[in-house]
């Protein structure tokens, strides 16, 4: 269903007609093609039927005529004479009347046997009577009726006999046999094909001995065991092709005939009407898919050309106007969607003009700063060295000169000079750390940590400070910035432990959501919580000057690295209780983070 | 302080009249003062070594102690001429500045610059600074023949 949904209209429609028209079709073909199929079926049983009994009452008439015609010559003098006496005068006169019959019945050979079953004279010159009596004439004590015997082979030929048996005498019962050939009669199978069709066929046979004619010659009999039936059967040739085939009994004879219709010739024309229809349902469908399509086409034409367009828009590309030839829906759309992409472009154009304004704003103020760090930097201090150097002069080549009140306040000129000085450094740092770009790299903090802790530890006091740092975790960033942040921490920490017996520093770390968390923790004066907001500001103080020497900016500096580097930093401590500092930088290499202070 | 010009071992090139002070007495106190020509822009100093209406050799003193920001012809642009000049190339040069912004500092090393001093707001520290580098400079370096 998703593949449906992703298709775009221009094909859903002629895909959805074709699919409709095919199922339409095809259906109709089908039910058309069974009820088709089922009644030349049953039109062939029809004529199956028909044939079939027409047949076997023909070959019942044939047989029936043969018994009559024997009745006939039965009944005649010469014959009742010939065999009441057997006497052999009479032999070549009734040898004559036999051979005239048989060549009126179109048999093959009469034969005339005694009471006694001994064979008193045949037509056949090559003799070859059944040595025994056909059954039919030997059914029991009593005189048999006229019987039909089954087939039997001579050579290539098929032969019956119609016995019929003869009182002679009282008791005596001779036997006047005929015998034909029924394959003897193409005309008769020529005559089955002009009556129900050159598909058939029609088998007579005598299924005991399984002996078969199609009335020209000896022929197979079915592959399966036939009997009589009321309705058709089916089975396969033995060539393989399925036949309908109707099985019936022919009147006065123990044969069977059956009637075969090569199943495939009974339902060829319905599969030949299948076969036209699935192309014909094939065409019109290809043909109802193509119509669709040039129909969805004009509809969708335009609505391609809007949908293309406003992907472009939407990925930020600029899109000519589209072409509006149409006053429908779609029309109204492409110019609808005209305006819009109007709109757009021209807010996009001025948000551009826009962001081009700032930026050359921004590049200006940055030039500016860098001017005026550079002034501050340079001409700031010229004066304030020339301040303190004089006062210096002062001290060193006039000190007789001078009162202690004069030298004092010499003293706190010079003081003041250097303090300036400093204040000045720390501003140009702050300043700096805001400008340099950031180059991330892989920091070793432990080591960076212990580095700057052996220094300032052990290095600035007296009273050595009992410095611990914990194993560190590695944070990315900017060395010599980060640094800066570490060595205004540690600085802090000492300057707030001067008068803690014994001084106590101590550094841990640890990892939390991808980010290195860094703290240093001391045991000096603290601070109250209530200014923890002032701490980081610039120039902010929580003590005195004269107690906590320093220029109030280390704090700021830090919070600006940190932050630049997409970190935080925050603190917290008591009065008299300590203070714990901390800072979180980059735990791993995503330097894709804002830098929002660049410009700054 | 016009002194006779063989003579000449420092070249103190400084437009700041109390710098120029400062750094003589820092000098003077390691008798380091005597031999030292001071030039108060860049044209006065490219002037001096390569005595431009003279046309003769440039004459080399043993330093060149330069403040980057000068009148006219500011600091980078005479070490550039200094370095880029087949005679002069081996002059040493040491600026001696307030900038101790990073831009300037790698250019002057890109320039060829020998040494560079940001000069200390502190006068305790700036003596030692200045004096530091002319004993450096004058006793204790070797320079080419």
């Amino acid at each position: 269903v998703v593949w449906w949904r992703r298709l775009s209209i221009a094909a859903k429609l002629p895909l959805g007609v074709g699919t409709l028209l095919l199922v339409v079709l095809g259906g109709m073909t089908v039910v058309v093609y069974v009820a088709e199929r089922r009644g030349a079926i049953e039109l062939a049983t029809e004529r199956l039927n028909r044939a079939g009994l027409q047949f076997a009452v023909g070959l019942g008439g044939l047989t029936d005529q043969r018994v009559r015609g024997l009745t006939e010559l039965s009944r005649t003098p010469l014959v009742r004479q010939f065999l009441a006496s057997g006497s052999a005068a009479l032999a070549d006169e009734v040898a004559d009347s036999l051979r005239a019959h048989a060549r009126t019945a179109g048999a093959d050979a009469i034969e005339l046997w005694s009471p006694a079953g001994r064979r008193l004279l045949t037509t056949d010159v090559e003799a070859l009577a059944p040595r025994r009596l056909p059954e039919s004439a030997l059914a029991d004590g009593t005189i048999p009726r006229p019987g039909v015997s089954g087939f039997e082979r001579r050579g290539d030929r098929l032969l019956y006999t119609v016995a019929l048996p003869v009182r002679v005498g009282s008791d005596g019962r001779a036997m006047i046999v005929e015998r034909h050939a029924l394959d003897n009669s193409p005309e008769e199978a020529a005559a089955v094909s002009q009556v129900v069709g050159s598909d058939a066929r029609m088998l007579v046979g005598s299924p005991g001995a399984g002996r078969w004619t199609d009335l020209a010659g000896p022929v197979p009999g079915p592959p399966i065991e036939v009997s009589a039936s009321p309705s058709p059967i089916e089975y396969e040739r033995s060539q393989g092709d399925p036949v309908l085939a109707r099985v019936l009994e022919v009147p006065g004879t123990p044969w069977l005939l059956v009637m075969e219709f090569g199943r495939a010739s009974v339902v060829a024309p319905a599969q030949r009407f299948l076969r036209r229809s699935v192309l014909l349902a094939l065409v019109l469908a290809v043909g109802g898919a193509g119509a669709a399509w040039l129909l969805s086409r004009g509809i969708s034409g335009g609505l391609q050309q809007v949908t293309r367009a406003a992907e472009a828009l939407a990925a930020g590309r600029d899109v000519a106007p589209i072409a509006v030839a149409r006053a429908d829906e779609v029309g109204r759309l492409g110019a609808s969607f005209n305006a819009m992409a109007r709109q757009v472009a021209d807010s996009r154009h001025a948000l551009e003009l826009r962001v081009a304004d700032r930026t050359a704003a921004l590049e200006a103020a940055n030039r500016e700063l860098e001017a005026f760090s550079y002034s501050v930097s340079h001409d700031l201090r010229a004066p304030l060295r020339a301040v303190d150097g004089f006062a210096a002069v002062l001290v060193e080549d006039h000190a007789e000169e001078l009162s202690s009140d004069a030298r004092r306040c010499v003293g706190l000129i010079r003081n003041s000079a250097q303090q300036m000085g400093q204040l000045i450094d720390d501003l140009l740092t702050f300043s700096r750390l805001g400008r340099q770009p950031l180059i991330h790299t892989r920091i070793d903090m432990d080591a960076l940590v212990r580095g700057i802790v052996a220094e300032s530890c052990a290095g600035r006091r007296r009273d050595p400070a009992e410095c611990t740092v914990d194993p560190l975790p590695p944070a990315w960033g900017e060395p010599s910035m980060v640094k800066q942040v570490v060595t205004n921490y540690i600085e802090n920490a000492l300057k707030f432990t001067a008068a803690a017996r014994p001084a106590e520093i101590r550094v841990t770390g640890r990892v939390a959501d991808g980010a290195a968390v860094y703290t240093v923790r001391d045991n000096g004066v603290g601070f109250d919580m209530r200014y923890v907001d002032k701490l980081f500001g610039v120039f902010q103080r929580l003590h005195a000057a004269e107690e906590y020497p320093g220029t109030g900016v280390g704090l700021a500096i830090v919070k600006r690295v940190v932050e630049r580097h997409g970190g935080r930093v925050w603190a917290e401590g008591a009065p008299g209780r300590g203070a714990a500092f901390h800072f979180t930088l980059p735990g791993s290499n995503h330097s894709e983070h804002t830098d929002p202070s660049t410009m700054a | 302080m016009m002194i006779v010009a063989d003579e000449v071992e420092i070249l103190l090139v400084e437009d700041n009249a109390n710098d120029v002070e400062l750094t003589l007495r820092a000098l003077r106190k390691n008798r380091l003062a005597n031999r030292v020509h001071v030039a108060r822009d860049g044209e006065q100093a490219l002037d001096f070594l390569f005595g431009e209406e003279s046309g003769g050799p440039p004459r080399l003193p043993k330093v060149v102690l330069l403040d980057l920001k000068l009148p006219k012809v500011d600091g980078l642009e005479v070490l550039r001429r200094i370095k880029g000049d087949e005679r002069t190339r081996r002059l040493p040069v040491v600026v001696l500045t307030s900038s101790r912004e990073e831009p300037d500092i790698a250019r002057c090393y890109d320039l060829g610059v020998n040494s560079y001093i940001v000069k200390p707001v502190d006068f305790e520290r700036f003596v030692p600074a200045v004096t530091q580098a002319g004993l450096y400079w004058l006793l204790l370096n070797q320079p080419p023949h």
